[in-house]
């Protein structure tokens, strides 16, 4: 074996969407569009800095089945720029870019490999001395939905002793957040007998075990709350006796956070207010010189949530945004740039919520009513059946509805649990005699 | 609360009545216009108040005036009777209650009366029941028992969703708020709401990306259509270029035609000119130009042959003489020498008339210094350096010789002297030592030892042993004195002891003794013991201490025997004294010591002391005998020395003697070797050596003198000799000598004239003849060439060798011609288009070439115009690639669908929050209307059910909506509205009865109902009286009624009711 250096990445996803990101200026809306180009240029000059022998690329380079325009010019750029330095890139196509999406017809570039829809092996060679390397097996997706275990395709090439990389876009062992593409288990990787898996699929950076190594680097731009954290690539040095140290780089142009906001015991908006600053400050820190995203979700019970949900968050939510666009717009552009997705309003009234659901009122069995909708699906779907109807006339509030999580309707429950408790707390017993009183 | 007694003076009809009401359901029975409704109204203002003008209809004023009220008597639930006297007064006439006069009185279960006001009345008899709720509940007719309002009003809300129905009021509003947002923030079909606006834009961003996908496609055709383009761009302009080549070739023909046709010409007739063998290259003129070289060249010959003849002719004319020749430098060396010999031969006569002066000066020196003495004796006389430094040193040795002398005689006189003295020294100093020793000897004559040596050892040793002596002495003498102290310290010591012991052992009697008696036995035995252990220990302390005296005593037992010592002493001192009784006699002190010595050491003591004096005497007298000794010997040894220095002295002087004697010796001879007289003294002869000094000087000048004329004499006769070898033999040297040298010269310098002449001839003669040389060689060079170029040529003589050279000037011409047109036709042009240019020339006439030019150029423009057409189409292509580039670059629709999409799910989320939360109410509320129902409607429930027999089950109030339900048994909810109107004021009747019944407790207001029966059946108006029946256990129930049958019912079904007829 020879030793040599190359760099894993998979879902570049380039020229996706943020999602659930709104009221932006055109400028941050240009940048973040930009974000996944900007990151892909990092990989390359990555890989130029590392002296990387070759890059593997594990599916999904676009988001769209049918790339964008701008996407495919882009990547093309990064691989002119890549072979302008003898770097080899071997690229699959998962299930967001399948082979049968359209494509732009240009001239094959020596350095590049692209993956067949049936299961192929390619030698890679070291740059400085053009000794073989690696042998790098892959497969692509033929369509975008690939049920079959194509892992089981993988076979080591027998007369030759190289370290062996295998490209593969799937879901091992079934990780029930992401699609269930090409499923396999770790023991069919095993099995294979190659020494380092380069996967693609699953956005979270994870190294599912050493030696043979299986790996997903993860997406190198997060896109939405549920890609939080550092995003990247791992630069791979294997030695000569075929050791492998895998380095972590981080690639993101934008970074996505999710804080959480107690305001139990606040009073004031002022405070309120306070306090968010200082965490966008504290991100900002962490971060000076790039732009992040954050969703602030609001817990805790407190005075200050009637007025958060009275207008309130959505006020802040604009001032804070206006405040962005300025900054974005200043000298100093998108460095140290923070910009709140959404306030995400978990927190509740200031009421004892647990005496609530003992007492035998009216809120009191609504609440009762609200737990047990919480519990039982079946009360759950009749409830949000009848209370959503009127959504349901409009086609595309209906495709929203249908792609709307079992999470994130509980949390609209809770969320109306919490308004409930708001409107007609007022309301309770205690304040029956003032009623009474002020009849006459 | 049970109303006793109605007194009514004045209300409406009604005058001067007074009711008693005694059972708890009473009947009030009377036709119409008996006054049922009036007694009704008049319980109303008796406890209310009357109501003012303004409503006359229930003012119930009498028609005939007169006192307008009455009393009203009830007991409340603590047994207290109220009276109310209420009587409004005509004169006031205002429209409120207060134109009333009133008298409220409570006298309680003790018979206390007091005064109440309205206030305290409502409170504290009716319990706080407001005017309304009183004629709405309790007081109620068939009127009001209709009038769904009743049931609607604020207050009877509240008492409806008394117990937890409450906030029915503000769910309505907390939906209403809902409802509010939900279609602010969508409503289905809605135009302006949020969403509406979201979904807009979404709908038009979705054109847009559809619009924008299209962008890959046609980047794609666009980028496939660009390389089509290229590719047919690429043939056209091959295509072009063949064609422009083309003209260019036709063009090019067409300018060279007029060119080409000479050069066609030329080569002609190039071709027909006969084939030339090589002809020299600038044949003729270079002939021509040899020609012209060897006619100059002939010329010149022969103007050089002339010019040497003649030359030679001139140099036979001067011939010179041969003789004089020979002759010519060795007189011209004499002639130049002439001069200085005349010279010379007149110092030689000068230099001979000094020389004769000299001598004779030298004579007159010579017999000055010595008769005898010519010039040889002056010359040995050398009178050198070393022999003047050996006069010198005789001189200087006689001399020496006399000083030294005269020294030596003095020393003698001096060291004779001093040897008398000496001798005279010693025999002083020998006789005092004889004297000193004889003394001495006879005084120490008893030591037994004679040197100090022997002595000292002795005496020191005595000493020691003295020493010794005393310190034995003294240390006897100590301890005998420290046995005594120790002694009397023991003693002081064991009387302590003693009384110690004895002390204690009283003690050790006492102190037990009293610890006994005072009750603390083994206070008394631990002190016994332990004292006794005291007394023990102090006496062994008594018994030690004097067995330690004993033993110090024992000691110091052994005795000290001085006795040794003294022996020993005696001993050594005889052992240095031989003769004692000599010494006693003389030393007397010493002689009595010793013999007391043996008998006391006081005596010892001083025979010591005198014995050192002694022995000290002895030391000094010996030291005085040693520096006599010494001076003697000294004196002694300085006669010595004094007589061995005059004895040196003497034999030195003779030595002198000797010496100058041989000096004297050596002088004569000195002077015989130099035949000096032998009288002179060294003196007289140093003056000598001044003389012969000056003589010599006299012969040296003498010498000079002679060896220069000589030279002189030489040289002359040289000159003469030489003059003859050059003058004629025929006659010998003489004084003419000079004058025949002159003439000599004369022939000579003539000689010489000629020689210069011939000498000038020779040198022009030189060149010329050397330039005949060359000018012949270059004829022959020339002819040589010319034979050359002949040959060359091949030509036989110059004519052919001409005529060839014509020949070949017009092939070179021709030749130039069409190399010169070749250059202007073809100049530049490639190899192959060259060829086809002369293809082109040789296929084309004039006209057919104009043909073809026009040709290509049509074909020409043809290519051109599609070639631009392609090139725009590329550009255009290249425009819309980039503009598609550009595009999607600034594209972000997709990210503003993103936005929309998320703004929308925003907006659907609040709307979702809130449809639920409405949704929850609403559901929440009809669990609680099924589940939920306050007391109230269960009773009401319970009431309507009996009234209606079970055919109805349940009362069900919307809340909020406050409309009244029944569900009957098989049709469900009816709305109360729709109910029929007697079931429907069964409903309100079940309701009233139950609110009465769920009025908080303290109080039981009576109920009066004003013929509520009418609209029931029998059957249901049964079960009426029934429940009014069972509900008169709680209150008192007050029924109004005009039918007979009804009264008969109560007659039947309630006994205990009594009936009174008005």
């Amino acid at each position: 074996m020879v030793s040599f250096k190359f760099i894993h990445a998979a879902d570049l996803h380039l020229d996706s969407q943020f999602k659930g990101i709104s009221g932006l200026s055109d400028n941050i809306r240009a940048y973040l569009r930009e974000s996944t180009f900007a990151s892909l240029e990092r990989l390359t000059e990555l890989a130029v800095r590392e002296r990387a022998d070759f890059m593997v690329i594990s599916g999904d380079v676009y988001d769209a089945k049918d790339a964008s325009l701008q996407a495919q010019l882009r990547f093309r750029e990064a691989l002119d720029r890549l072979g302008e330095h003898g770097i080899g890139v071997y690229v699959i196509h998962g299930n967001h870019d399948p082979l049968d999406g359209p494509r732009m017809g240009t001239s094959p570039k020596e350095h590049v490999h692209v993956f067949g829809p049936e299961f192929e092996r390619v030698v890679a060679y070291r740059r400085q001395d053009r000794r073989p390397a690696a042998v790098i097996g892959g497969i692509s997706y033929p369509t975008a939905k690939v049920t079959e275990n194509t892992s089981r395709y993988f076979e080591r090439s027998k007369d030759s002793s190289l370290f062996h990389i295998a490209l593969l876009h799937a879901n091992v062992d079934g990780d029930p957040a992401h699609e269930t593409y090409s499923p396999c288990t770790r023991s069919d990787l095993n099995a294979a007998g190659y020494h380092y898996w380069a996967l693609g699929h699953i956005h979270k950076r994870q190294i599912l075990q050493e030696n043979p190594h299986i790996v997903y680097p993860g997406n190198i731009q997060g896109r939405s709350i549920r890609e939080t954290g550092a995003k990247g690539c791992y630069a791979v040095q294997v030695d000569e006796e075929g050791n492998v140290g895998l380095r972590f780089h981080e690639l993101d142009t934008v970074r996505w956070f999710r804080e959480e906001l107690a305001i139990g015991g606040l009073e004031s908006e002022e405070s309120f207010h306070q306090m968010v600053e200082a965490r966008l400050e504290a991100i900002r820190r962490e971060r000076p010189g790039e732009m992040s995203i954050v969703r602030l979700t609001v817990i805790g019970r407190g005075r200050l949530h009637d007025r958060l949900e009275e207008g309130m968050a959505e006020e802040l939510l604009h001032a804070f945004r206006r405040q962005a666009v300025q900054a974005a717009e200043g000298p100093g552009g998108f460095r140290g740039l923070v910009w709140i997705e959404s306030f995400e309003i978990r927190s509740g009234p200031w009421i004892d919520r647990e005496a609530l659901l003992q007492e035998d009122s009216f809120l009191g069995e609504l609440l009762r009513y609200g737990k047990r909708a919480g519990q039982d699906e079946r009360i759950r779907s009749e409830l949000f059946r009848g209370a959503l109807q009127p959504l349901a006339a409009n086609g595309e509030l209906r495709r929203l509805l249908a792609e709307t999580g079992e999470e994130e309707r509980m949390g609209w429950l809770r969320r109306a649990e919490e308004m409930a408790v708001m409107l007609l707390a007022d309301l309770g017993p205690e304040t029956e005699g003032d009623k009474e009183s002020d009849a006459h | 609360m049970h109303i006793e007694r109605l007194q009514i003076q004045g209300f409406g009809r009604i005058r001067d009545r007074d009711i008693r009401l005694n059972a708890p359901i009473t009947v009030l029975a009377g036709p119409n216009e008996a006054g049922k409704s009036t007694i009704l109204h008049f319980v109303r203002a008796m406890l209310y108040g009357i109501p003012s003008r303004s409503y006359p209809g229930e003012r119930f004023e009498p028609p005939g005036g007169g006192a307008h009220g009455g009393v009203l008597t009830a007991r409340a639930e603590d047994g207290s009777a109220w009276t109310v006297s209420r009587f409004a007064s005509r004169e006031g006439g205002s429209a409120s209650g207060r134109g009333e006069r009133l008298s409220i009185v409570k006298t309680t279960a003790q018979g206390t009366a007091v005064h109440m006001t309205q206030d305290d009345l409502e409170k504290g008899l009716l319990g706080g029941l407001s005017r309304d709720m009183f004629k709405q509940l309790f007081a109620v007719t068939l009127t009001e028992l209709q009038e769904i309002r009743t049931l609607q009003s604020e207050e009877m809300g509240s008492y409806l969703f008394h117990a937890g129905f409450g906030g029915g009021a503000g769910i309505v509003r907390a939906e209403r708020r809902l409802f509010q947002e939900m279609e602010r923030l969508y409503k289905p079909r809605g135009r302006v709401q949020e969403s509406a606006k979201v979904l807009q834009s979404i709908e038009r961003l979705e054109r847009e990306i559809s619009e924008s996908r299209a962008y890959l496609s046609k980047y794609m055709a666009a980028d496939s259509k660009l390389l089509e383009t290229g590719k047919s761009i690429g043939e056209t302009e091959q295509k072009r270029a063949g064609i422009s080549d083309r003209l260019v070739l036709l063009r090019k023909a067409q300018d060279i035609r007029p060119q080409w046709l000479k050069w066609k010409e030329a080569a002609l007739e190039l071709a027909g000119l006969p084939e030339a063998a090589s002809y020299p290259e600038e044949g003729v003129l270079r002939w021509h130009r040899l020609q012209e070289e060897l006619d100059r060249l002939r010329i010149r010959q022969k103007e050089l042959e002339h010019a040497e003849a003649a030359m030679n002719e001139q140099l036979g004319r001067l011939q010179p003489a041969e003789s004089l020749l020979a002759k010519g430098p060795l007189i011209d060396r004499l002639a130049a020498r002439r001069e200085p010999i005349q010279v010379r031969i007149k110092e030689l006569q000068e230099f001979s008339g000094e020389e004769a002066a000299l001598r004779e000066q030298l004579q007159r020196l010579l017999r000055q210094m010595d008769p005898r003495w010519g010039m040889a004796e002056l010359r040995a006389f050398s009178g050198s350096a070393a022999e003047r430094e050996a006069v010198r040193r005789y001189a200087a040795g006689f001399a020496g010789y006399d000083r030294r002398m005269e020294s030596l005689a003095w020393e003698r006189e001096q060291k004779g002297r001093q040897l008398e003295a000496a001798e005279y020294e010693l025999r002083r100093a020998e006789a005092a030592y004889g004297e000193k020793k004889e003394d001495g000897t006879a005084r120490f004559a008893m030591f037994i030892p004679k040197s100090k040596a022997e002595l000292l050892p002795v005496w020191n040793e005595i000493q020691s042993a003295a020493e010794r002596w005393r310190e034995t002495r003294l240390e006897r003498f100590s301890l005998q004195e420290m046995e005594e102290r120790e002694a009397a310290v023991d003693k002081r010591i064991r009387a302590l002891y003693r009384k110690l012991l004895w002390g204690s052992v009283l003690l050790t009697l006492l102190l037990p003794g009293a610890l006994w008696l005072l009750q603390s036995p083994l206070g008394a035995g631990a002190a016994l013991a332990l004292l006794a252990a005291a007394d023990a220990g102090l006496w062994l302390g008594s018994r030690r201490s004097s067995a330690k005296a004993e033993r110090t005593s024992r000691r110091h037992a052994k005795s000290y025997d001085p006795g040794n010592e003294e022996s020993r002493l005696s001993s050594l001192i005889s052992s240095l004294v031989a003769d004692p009784l000599a010494a006693s006699a003389r030393a007397e002190g010493k002689g009595e010591g010793r013999r007391d010595a043996f008998f006391a050491e006081q005596d010892l003591e001083s025979a010591l002391r005198e014995l050192r004096k002694l022995v000290d005497a002895w030391l000094l007298w010996q030291d005085e005998l040693e520096r006599s000794k010494a001076e003697a010997l000294s004196a002694r040894q300085r006669t010595e020395a004094l007589r061995h220095e005059l004895a040196s002295l003497r034999r030195k002087m003779d030595k002198e003697q000797g010496i100058f004697a041989e000096l004297e010796k050596e002088w004569q001879h000195w002077l015989a070797e130099r035949e000096l007289q032998a009288s002179s003294s060294p003196e007289t002869v140093m003056d000598l050596f001044g003389f012969a000094e000056q003589g010599m000087e006299l012969v040296r000048r003498l010498d000079w003198l002679d060896r220069k004329m000589r030279g002189l004499e030489q040289e002359i006769r040289a000159y003469e000799e030489e003059c003859r070898l050059v003058l004629p033999d025929r006659e010998e040297s003489g004084p003419s000598t000079f004058f025949r040298l002159e003439a000599a010269e004369r022939a000579w310098d003539e000689e010489k004239k000629l020689l210069r002449q011939r000498e000038i001839v020779i040198s022009r003669l030189e060149p010329v003849q050397e330039e005949r040389i060359r000018v012949n060689g270059e004829i022959e060079a020339v002819t040589r060439s010319m034979a050359s170029l002949l040959a060359e040529a091949k030509a036989a003589d110059g004519e052919q060798f001409l005529r060839l050279g014509a020949a070949s000037e017009r092939r070179k011409e021709l030749e130039r011609n069409i190399r010169q047109l070749a250059v202007g036709m073809f100049g530049g042009w490639p190899r192959e288009r060259g060829e086809a240019l002369r293809c082109v020339l040789d296929e084309h006439d004039a006209a057919s070439l104009d043909e073809a030019v026009k040709e290509a150029e049509r074909e020409l423009g043809q290519a051109e115009l599609l070639l631009s057409e392609l090139r725009q189409l590329q550009g255009r292509l290249l425009q819309e690639r980039d503009d598609l580039a550009r595009l999607c670059a600034q594209d972000t629709a997709l990210q503003q669908l993103e936005e929309q999409k998320a703004a929308l799910k925003d907006i659907a989320g609040q709307y979702a929050v809130r449809a639920l939360c409405a949704e929850m109410i609403a559901n929440t509320r009809s669990i609680y209307e099924r589940e939920k129902q306050p007391q109230l409607l269960k009773l009401a429930s319970s009431y309507f059910a009996e009234l209606t027999r079970g055919s109805y089950a349940r009362v069900v109030m919307k809340l909020g909506d406050k409309r009244l339900l029944a569900e009957h048994r098989s049709a469900g909810l009816i709305d109360s509205t729709l109910l029929s109107r007697g079931t429907a004021e069964q409903l309100y009747l079940a309701m009233r009865f139950a609110l009465a019944g769920s009025m908080n407790g303290t109080t039981a207001v009576p109920l009066l109902l004003d013929d509520l029966f009418v609209n029931f059946d029998e059957e249901r108006m049964c079960s009426a009286l029934d429940l009014a029946g069972k509900l008169a256990a709680e209150r008192q129930i007050i029924m109004l009624t005009c039918h007979r049958y009804i009264l008969d019912h109560v007659r039947q079904r309630l006994p205990q009711a009594e009936i009174i007829r008005i």
